[in-house]
């Protein structure tokens, strides 16, 4: 009976750790990336920076309307070219680590003068769109170029 | 007598085949002595010789081993790189070209091709890089140096066996002799010129890496009104809320 007991207890444990570490999407970051504290995540589910300030991050929001992933990726697209004046160098299909097929968008955006990179992937995955970014100046980040759009191709939705 | 000339004639034989002798009407050349009353005039036949197979390790000739240092490689890069002019970028790079003491192989309307000195390869990757945004990157390294010891190897083989045939050129007294020797050296030459011309390239692919750059226009459109969408997180994207803390 006490056996039995210590049986279920230990079951629930595992249930209830298995249900947190599933609760928030996560990506893999790249080597040479530190996941900043839960302070400075902003509107990120997580977040990485490197030392030279490439900055790595994935958000997660819910899917309302079910909406599909050129929905998305259109609204993605015409938010950063249309209202904020991004230039969009390149649009393309991308794939999750579990098969998701998604959007991968690279922007260039001049910043004091300097151009930076940014590339935004997008997912539709669980009944929620999920948008991995990575974003820096473009002599830095396209050193690093090969691993994030590695990292940006990770994503998994959080929850169960 | 017989010997040595026996040991000339598959020597010969062994330098031919070293020297690249791959045409189909090739052969070894070979001594006949023919009669005896005619001893220092020997006789050159195109004769049926064991085919090189039948040649023992010892009757071969041991080349001696060049060292190369250091290793020989050939740098090749190609960029697809995102810009806002694409003709001004291709300038730029046919100039990045001229001055890194390099030159422009050819050109269309978006993709260039130039040489650079070896030395110069990674100074003209960061210029590349600088121009735009690189959407694609590979840059590859061949290693080519045993292509080159190789083809050294067979060129001095191939010199070796001319000598020796200018040599028994000066002692042939038949006509028939002569044509002979004569067509088989010019056959060695013509694969002296070859070998020599492949050596000249390689070293120039070694000395100077190959760049592609493929330059891409940027898909511009101007900032303009347009209906928000109703889910706030999209106008929380992009650099400004990414890159600060």
């Amino acid at each position: 009976m006490r056996h039995a007991a210590i049986t279920v207890l230990l079951a629930c444990v595992v249930l209830s750790c298995g249900v947190l570490v599933g609760c928030e999407p996560k990506m893999q970051m790249p080597s040479g990336f530190v996941e900043v504290e839960k302070h400075n995540l902003g509107p990120y589910s997580q977040r990485a920076v490197s030392a030279d300030g490439v900055v790595i991050a994935l958000r997660s929001e819910t899917n309302p309307k079910d909406a599909t992933l050129e929905f998305w990726a259109t609204a993605v697209r015409d938010e950063l070219v249309n209202r904020r004046g991004y230039v969009l160098a390149k649009e393309e299909a991308a794939e999750a680590a579990n098969g998701t097929k998604g959007k991968l968008l690279t922007f260039t955006a001049l910043r004091s003068g300097a151009e930076f990179t940014y590339l935004a992937a997008v997912y539709v995955m669980g009944g929620q769109v999920l948008v991995a970014e990575a974003g820096g100046k473009s002599e830095t980040l396209v050193h690093r170029l090969a691993d994030i759009r590695k990292a940006l191709a990770s994503p998994r939705a959080g929850g169960i | 007598m017989r010997k040595p000339i026996l040991g000339l004639m598959i020597f010969l034989g062994a330098a031919c085949l070293s020297g690249g002798c791959e045409s189909p009407g090739s052969r070894f050349l070979a001594y006949n002595l023919g009669s005896r009353s005619v001893p220092e005039a020997p006789r050159v036949l195109l004769a049926d010789i064991p085919p090189p197979a039948a040649l023992s390790d010892a009757q071969a000739p041991t080349p001696l081993l060049t060292v190369v240092e250091p290793r020989k490689v050939v740098y090749t890069g190609r960029f697809n790189v995102a810009v806002g002019d694409v003709a001004a970028s291709i300038q730029a790079t046919k100039a990045l070209a001229d001055k890194l003491g390099g030159y422009m192989l050819r050109m269309t309307v978006n993709t260039i091709v130039i040489r650079v000195p070896a030395e110069k390869f990674d100074a003209a990757v960061e210029a590349i890089a600088r121009m735009g945004m690189v959407i694609d990157k590979d840059v590859t390294a061949q290693d080519v140096t045993d292509q080159y010891l190789d083809l050294e190897m067979r060129l001095k083989n191939a010199k070796a066996a001319q000598q020796k045939l200018l040599a028994l050129l000066e002692k042939a007294q038949a006509v028939s002799d002569t044509l002979e020797i004569e067509k088989e050296l010019q056959r060695i030459t013509t694969d002296i010129e070859r070998l020599e011309g492949q050596i000249k390239k390689l070293t120039h692919e070694v000395a100077f890496s190959m760049l592609t750059v493929l330059f891409n226009q940027t898909k511009s459109a101007p900032a303009e009104t347009q209906v928000k969408l109703p889910f706030y997180w999209l106008g929380r994207l992009g650099l400004d809320e990414l890159l600060s803390f």
